[in-house]
Formats: structure tokens, sequence, C-alpha cells
């Protein structure tokens, strides 16, 4: 009977050598002459695993006391010691960098660029993505979406009655309350304007914890029909137009004409990225058709989970009420299904994929830099094999030489880390005002961003991690060669360091490759964006908009021809037409309509429903915009009251639902009171109504004349700078009328190159492509390094060759053939993780696929280039080796 | 001089009864389980062991008995001293107090 082998291997294993035989021999003494005889077997193994596995703490003991014993006569190992040597080595390591400044220089550039472009890029991580909305416990908020399965572009909005009955029946929500957005003329201030306003359901503020910072939260009473109107502001609004006044509480403003009282401002920090740039909070004052129109969907309606509820718990309890809907309103909400998502996932979600693909760069670019400086320090190394072999030498350990030389790069790394650190916080601030607002205020803590700690601890923490690669690497091949070189020339060539900086050039060659690929398929990305057609004629447009909310129709319709007039009579201006929502501004409205089959088939007879977007136009705009008429006609002063009801149609519209011919048709919207059929009288060519990069979707376009909408848009037609038209735009405007605010004047140009299709993308490539130009230029900073240095310890060689005569050509070759390979294997694994990674950007990608082929070969053949400039001055100065020079010095 | 902690007390003691000839780790631990009624690890015994001899309390001398390397180990004067100061504290602290000791929170 022997004791179990594995339990003796263990112990055998951890004890310290002194104490190894004479315990594994009492312990297997005691096994043998009491366990075994007095126990079974299997309870004799059993004691003897339980004696190992309880001696672990003693072994553990026992090593550190041998470890103690060995370290010094009877001298416990105190901390001070350590950190004695280490400040040694720091004030060496700082003396020896105040006579190499070049290569401090060098060094603080390279890690500063590597360190800021992570710092900047992180930081916006941390703040956008990390860190929680500003609201009580705001990982149980979750966005619920209502879709139709047999509605197409049914967006996910709830009407008011469905809205009700999620909040009443379900069980597994704290509450639910709804929103939607809109604007508001503002009058009773110093400048009246139109404001953008959200209006929002009872316990919209309580759902969120946000209590008022003045005055008081919206009350049941508030949400009635007939109750006095009134509104909170924002902390930025009432700082802006109310002047910060804290007597700004029950003050009355008018809003679109309504009188409103003021009754509370909401706290500074508060922030609703989901309608960003909303100034006013309005209480929807739900009215008898409204909680009647199941089929009016508009508000989005967001739910806290009760503790311990999963969304997908919610999600399952939503759904069945929304399945319910089917049986009470079968014709408009055939198929309704509700799906939950973590609020925080709906506000962010669409900047995620950019962050981390500016994430993944900036870390290559940190990746390069480090390459980079290991290189730089890999060459370094050879200049003081000497001082560490006398080091070695006189009783350094291998462990104290990598101490010693790892605390030098650290000390060579803090400047880089702090202007890294610096430049990156600074970085991240440019960048941030340099978001469109609507953009900006689309994303959570943007407009008050300041100096995030978790983010000056993650790039200190980067530094130190960089050190780790860039100089501990270096440490551990000086000091192994320490123990070889005492009897070594100094200073000479020595081929495995040439490798290890080689391996570097290729990293840092391949990283380069990946991130000048990305930068390379952004740009096509936008310019093919901006090279789409819109479907319309931007350049030359101006736009702008007027909301005159007057009540009754007839002072819109003067107001509007007026207006019409009056640009139309600025000199410069050659057309101008208004539409209820321009162009590239989002989906805006829509409506499902039916096709009403005419008179031969019998009136009523009614197809299957479709979903189109409406606009409301005057008749210039077809021929404003350059959108052609492809059928029929389009819409002219005649189509007014009174005359027979008309609609235009888009391209895809009329091949969609009409097989292209729509000409004579009749559809029915809901929407209008009486249930008008309208006629189609034309068809007109698409143009991109929501944003450049999304497929053309189909519009109606109703006479202005016939289907008044208080929202109107401007389009002026010029032909000088569009831009240079505003200030006489507004006057003429003001002349019609003064009460009736111009707002959001800009160019069509402007707002197409600001659109978030275009921006998002263009942002992503301003840094990946700056991270680009830095990482090329490093990396041919390093292959440069490499070939110079293989010249100058061939100088003699090559010396020889010449004065044998070798002719220069083949010199210049076998110093190429040096850079050849690193370069191609640099270009290869770059080329082969471009393939790989290129997926990753595929959500920003527009109009080519994330391999494009093109891009990649580009991408490469510059990168060629580059390294052929790289090696053109070593080469240069190892053909102009002068024999006889080079071989006096052997 | 170090106070002895409970179980380098308990250690030291099982080397001072077992006698110059018979102290080694297996004969030490048995000491201990037997007579203190509580089961040591051989690993905990030996680290303690350690710790008395760099205190100076033990000596250690190695011995081929039998074929089976064994460690004896003998109590020195210091650790004699340390032994019966130990002892000491503890007498001095139970001086004065009558038996047995009163215990709370029960009537009697």
């Amino acid at each position: 009977m022997t004791p179990p082998p594995l339990a003796r291997r263990l112990l055998r294993r951890l004890l310290p050598e002194e104490v190894r035989d004479v315990l594994l021999g009492d312990l297997d003494e005691e096994f043998e002459r009491l366990v075994v005889p007095s126990r079974s077997h299997r309870r004799a193994r059993g004691w003897y695993w339980s004696q190992v596995i309880r001696s672990l703490p003693g072994v553990i003991r026992l090593r550190a006391q041998a470890g103690r014993r060995r370290s010094g006569p009877n001298e416990p190992v105190r901390p001070g010691r350590v950190l004695g040597q280490f400040a040694a080595d720091f004030r060496y390591g700082l003396r020896r960098a105040m006579h190499q400044p070049s290569l401090v220089a060098t060094v603080t550039l390279t890690l500063a660029l590597g360190i800021g472009a992570t710092t900047s890029v992180f930081a916006l991580v941390q703040i956008v993505l990390l860190r929680p909305l500003p609201y009580d416990a705001a990982d149980r908020l979750i966005a619920i979406s209502e879709v139709d399965t047999r509605r197409p572009n049914s967006g996910g909005t709830v009407s008011y009655p469905d809205f009700l009955d999620y909040r009443a029946q379900n069980s597994t929500l704290v509450d639910v309350v709804g929103y939607s957005g809109g604007s508001r003329n503002v009058t009773g201030i110093v400048e009246q304007d139109r404001v953008p306003m959200t209006e929002v359901t009872d316990g919209f503020f309580a759902l969120l914890g946000v209590r008022p910072a003045l005055g008081r939260d919206f009350e049941s009473a508030d949400m009635r029909d007939q109750s006095p109107p009134v509104v909170i502001v924002t902390d930025g609004a009432w700082r802006r137009r109310f002047g910060a006044d804290s007597r700004v509480i029950g003050r009355t403003i008018g809003l679109s004409g309504e009188p409103t009282t003021i009754v509370g401002v909401l706290p500074r920090d508060f922030e609703f990225p989901l309608r960003g740039l909303a100034e006013l909070f309005l209480p929807i004052r739900q009215t008898d058709s409204q909680r009647g129109r199941r089929y009016m969907h508009g508000l989005d309606i967001i739910g806290r989970l009760r503790p311990g509820v999963s969304p997908d718990q919610a999600a399952a309890d939503l759904d069945v009420i929304a399945r319910r809907f089917a049986s009470i309103d079968p014709q408009y909400h055939p198929a309704a299904r509700a799906s939950v998502m973590r609020l925080a996932d709906q506000v962010v979600g669409s900047v995620r994929p950019i962050l981390i693909v500016l994430l993944g760069a900036a870390a290559f670019v940190l990746l390069v830099a480090c390459a980079n400086i290991a290189g730089v320090l890999v060459a370094r190394g050879a200049s003081r094999l000497y001082e560490i072999a006398i080091r070695s030498a006189i009783g350094a350990s291998r462990g104290r030489l990598i101490r010693q030389l790892a605390t030098e790069s650290l000390v060579l790394a803090i400047p880089g880390g702090v202007v890294g650190i610096i430049l990156g916080q600074w970085a991240v601030r440019l960048f941030v005002t340099s978001i469109p607002r609507a953009q900006r205020a689309a994303v959570p803590h943007l407009t008050s961003i300041s100096i995030d700690p978790v983010s000056v601890a993650v790039s200190v923490g980067l530094v130190v991690v960089s050190v780790i690669a860039f100089g501990v690497l270096p440490a551990c091949q000086a000091a192994r060669d320490g123990d070889r070189a005492a009897l070594r020339a100094r200073g000479g060539l020595d081929a495995r360091r040439v490798r290890l900086q080689s391996v570097f050039v290729v990293a840092q060659l391949a990283l380069a490759v990946v991130l000048l690929a990305g930068s390379g398929l952004m740009s096509r990305s936008v310019y093919r964006l901006l090279g789409t057609s819109p479907g319309f004629e931007p350049e030359g447009l101006l736009t702008a908009r007027v909301n005159p909310s007057f009540a009754d129709a007839p002072r819109v319709t003067a107001y509007h021809q007026k207006l019409l007039e009056q640009i139309r009579a600025l000199p410069g201006v050659t057309s101008v037409a208004t539409v209820s929502q321009l162009p590239l501004s989002g989906s805006g409205n829509s409506g499902t309509f039916k096709v009403v089959e005419s008179a031969g088939k019998g009136e009523g007879s009614i197809q299957q429903e479709s979903t189109a977007a409406i606009r409301t136009i005057s008749p210039g705009y077809f021929a404003v915009m350059s959108i052609p008429v492809r059928q029929g006609r389009g819409l002219s002063p005649e189509d007014r009251r009174g005359q027979p009801l008309v609609v235009v149609v888009n391209q895809t519209l009329a091949a969609t639902v009409f097989d292209g011919r729509p000409l004579g048709q009749h559809i029915v919207f809901p929407f209008f009171d009486g249930r008008p059929a309208w006629e189609i009288v034309g068809v007109v060519g698409d143009e991109q109504i929501a944003s450049i990069d999304r497929p053309m979707s189909p519009v109606v376009y109703f006479p202005f004349g016939q289907a008044l909408n208080g929202d109107i848009n401007l389009v002026v037609r010029t032909t000088a700078d569009p831009a240079s038209q505003i200030r006489s735009v507004r006057a003429a405007a003001a002349s019609v009328d003064p009460s009736v605010p111009v707002y959001s004047a800009e160019t069509m140009a402007s707002r197409l190159s600001d659109s978030d299709a275009v921006f998002r993308r263009r942002s992503v490539l301003m840094l990946v492509g700056s991270f680009a130009i830095a990482a090329v230029l490093l990396a041919a900073i390093g292959l440069y390094g490499v070939l110079a240095q293989i010249v100058s310890s061939r100088t003699r060689e090559i010396g020889v060759r010449m004065a044998l005569g070798a002719r220069h050509a083949h010199v210049a070759r076998s110093i190429l053939a040096r850079a050849l390979v690193p370069a191609a294997a640099g270009l290869g694994i770059g080329l082969a993780a471009t393939v790989w990674l290129s997926p990753a950007l595929e959500t920003l990608l527009f109009g080519i696929t994330p391999r494009d082929w093109i891009t990649l070969g580009v991408v490469s053949a510059f990168l060629a280039g580059v390294a052929a400039l790289a090696c053109i001055v070593p080469t240069r100065r190892a053909v102009r080796i002068d024999p006889v020079v080079a071989l006096r010095q052997l | 001089m170090d106070y002895l902690g409970e179980f380098e007390q308990i250690v030291l003691l099982a080397v001072a009864r077992l006698g110059n000839d018979d102290a080694y780790g297996m004969r030490i631990r048995r000491e201990i389980e037997d007579r203190a009624g509580r089961s040591a690890a051989i690993g905990a015994v030996y680290a303690t062991l350690d710790r008395l001899q760099s205190k100076g309390y033990l000596r250690a001398r190695d011995d081929d008995a039998g074929g089976r390397a064994r460690r004896f180990f003998a109590i020195t004067p210091e650790g004699i001293d340390a032994l019966e100061a130990a002892r000491d504290l503890q007498a001095r602290m139970w001086s004065g107090l009558r038996m047995p000791l009163k215990r709370p929170g029960r009537k009697t």
C-alpha cells in the first residue's frame, strides 16, 4: 500500500527543498505504520489527501520563509528596499534621458500620439456608452415599440389608446409613459422663435426620476383637454431665453398663439437625448378624438421595469397586450406586436458601432506607437550591452536587470503619457464641438463634457501597459544578451536584434494597412454618398421654415400666397415653392391609404392598404427642386379647394402599388374627415425624403390648396450663393407678417453635408484617417530605422565588396532585399487582417462592400510606395560608401 | 522576546514532551493529535517548526534512521524561556480570578 501518487507528487512539487524529503518521509511513515493498518485503503488514501490539502497554507508559509532566508541572512524583505531600488533606477533613468534628448523626443511624440488617440476615443466611449443615462436606476428603463407585421413602415410608435392599454394592463412595469415631438412658435419673450418641444404624458418626469429644479412637475389636472395650458422649460432654455430669472415660474408666454403658464424649470443636468433639442415640455392634453383614434400612431413610449423583472419578461407581457389589439381594432392593428429594448440601447444604439470602430482604430495607433518605440529601444539596447554585461558580471540577476530597464522605459514614457492624456482630453472637446448641434443633442452626456476620472485612470493604465509592451520585451532581450555579451565587442550588429526590430516593423506596417484600408473604405463611402443623387438638385437651393399657426384656414392660405409672391419678387431668386417637410429630414409624416377601384368595378371595393410618406406642396415644388414629372402632370394652382381632389405620387409608389400605371386611380386616407377619394394625376421622379443612405420610399404629394398644412418649408432656387439670400428671405417674410418667425434657414448643400448619414461617416473618416496617417508615418520611420542600422553596421562589408568590384546596383539590391521581407510580410498580414476585420465597418459603408478590392489595391500600392521612400535614403547611403574610407575603418 | 502563538506553544510543548530522540515531524503531529485532541496538518506543523527554529527556540538535526530521512528537533534554552514566559503570563492573568468563572446571563 503506497500513498496516492498524485497527492504526493503535488506536495513534492510545492515544498521548498529544505524540508521536502523529511516532510514527505514523515508523512509516508505515518501513512504506512499507523494509518493503513487501522483503516480501509480508501479511507487511508483519503487521510493522505486531506493531509496534503490541509497542508497547503503551511506549505505556502514554508516557501515564504525559505525565500526570505535566501534573500538575506535572517533579514526579512522590507518593501522599502524594493522602493529604494525603484527610486535609484528612476533617478538613473532620468539622468540617462537628459543626455538623450532626441530619444526622449521620439518616444514622447510617438507615445503622445498613441495615448492621445486612445484616450480621446476612450473618453468618448466612457461618456457615451459606459456612463448610465442621467436618470434614477436607468438600467430599469425600457423603450417599448409596437410594430404591425401586416403594415409595412409602421414606425414603432403607438396610438394614445394603445398607450393607455399598455399602461393599464401590464403586470411587469412600474409605469408606462409616452412622449412625442414637435415645435412651437414662442412669443412673449425677447426674441420670438420657433422652439422644439416635447409633449409628454403624466408621470413622465417621475418615471425618469427627475424633479424640476424650480416650480413643479406636471399634475394629472394639467393633462385634461380643457385645463389651462402649462409648460416646463429646460435649464438651457431658462438661461438662454429667460435670462435665468427665478421669477419665471407663473409667467405666461405664447406658444403658437396659446397663452401658456411656465410652471417648472428642469435641473441643469437633465437631458433627454431622444428629443435632444427640445426646450419645452408640454403635457399631452388628450382630446376625445385622440382617445378614440386608435390608428393615429405617433407616441413613443417608455416604461420602468419592476424590480427583478427582465426586459424579456416585460416584452412577453406587453406582447400579449399588443396581440389583443387585433380583436379590438382589426382594421388598424391586424397583427400588432410589442417589443422592448433597454432605453440606453435605444439612445446610443446608433453611435455604438461608430465608437467601437474608432476605439479599435485608436488601439491600433497605440500598438503602432508601442511597436515603434520598442524598435527604437531594441536598437538602443545594442549600445548598452557592455553596461548590462558589467552589471550582470558583478551580480545583478536577470530579474533585477529587467526591473532596471523597465523603470528606465517608464521614465521615458512619462512625458509622452502626460502629453498624450492632455492631447486626448483636448481632442475630445474639439471633436465634440465639431459635431452638429442636432447630433450632439441626440447623444447623452455630450453637452456637458468634462475631464472624466475614469478615462484618465484608463489612460494612465494604458501608459503602464505600453511601457510593459515596448519596454520589457527589449529589456528581456538586452538582459539575455548581457549574459553572453561580456566577451563580445561593443556595438556590433546582432542578427537576432535586427530580426526583432524587423518584427516590430512588420507589426507596424500591418497595423497601418488596416487603418489605411479602413479610412479608404470610409472615404469611398463618403464620396459615393455625396455623389448619390438625392433625386433633386441640391445646389443653389435655400431652405427655411415658417409656421404661421393661424387658427383659420383662409388666413393660412393668404399668408402662404403672399409669402411666395414676396420671395419670388426678390432679386436673385428664380423660383420658390413650399413643402410640409423638407427632403433628407427624416421619414416624418406618413399615412396609410387604400386604393378604391374606380367606377367600373363599383365604388368601395377595396384593395390591400399601403403606407406612404405624405407631403403637402405648393404648385411649383417639382420645378424648383428639378424633380421630373414622369407621367401625367404636376400639381397646379388650379388644384384648390372646390376643385376635384388630386394627388401626385412618386415612381416608387407607382411601381410598388400600381405596377407603374397609377394615373386615374383613386386612393383614400382615413385621416381626412369624410374620407374623400383622391385621384392620382401624375407620377414624379423619386426624391430622397428621409436620409441619403436609405432606399427610396413611396411618397404621396398633396396640393397645398386642398390639404392645408401649418408646417411650411420654403425651398428657394437662387442664381447666386443661396446662403447670401437668407437675410432677404427673412425680410420678405417679415414684411408679410412680422409675428411669424423664419427659422432653420440653411442651404440644401449644407443640410446634406451635415446630415446624419454623411456626418457619421465623415467623422469616422476624419478620425480613422488621421490615425492612419500617423500609423503610416510611424511605420515608415520604423522601416527607415531598421534599414539605416543595417547599412551603418554593414559599412565595412559593403566597402570590401565595392573594392572587390561589386556594382552599385548589386549593393542597392542587397539592401533593398532586407527591406522587402518585412514590407511584404507587413502588407500581407495587414491585408489579411483587413479582410478579416472590415466587416465590422459594414453598417457605416455605403455603396461598396467591406472587402472592396479597389480600396485594398490602392492602399497596398500606397504603402508599398511609402516603404520604397523609406528605403531610399539608407540605400543611397550604402551605394555612396567610399571603399577607401570604409576599408580604413578595419 | 516574542510572545508565542497558541499553535507555536503547542508545537514547542510537544517537542519538549517527546525528548531529543523522538521529536521528529510525524511524532510531533501525533502527539498534538493525541494530547490536544486536535487534528493538525503536517504542512502546518512543519511551517511552525521552521518558524520556531528561525526564532531560535528549536534546534534541528538531520538523521538517516532506517534509510528514511528524519529531522529531529530539540528545544533550546531560549525555547524553554519562551515557554515559561508564556506560562507565567497565563498564570498572572489567571491569578485572583475566582473559579469557576461566572457566566453572564445565567441564573444559578
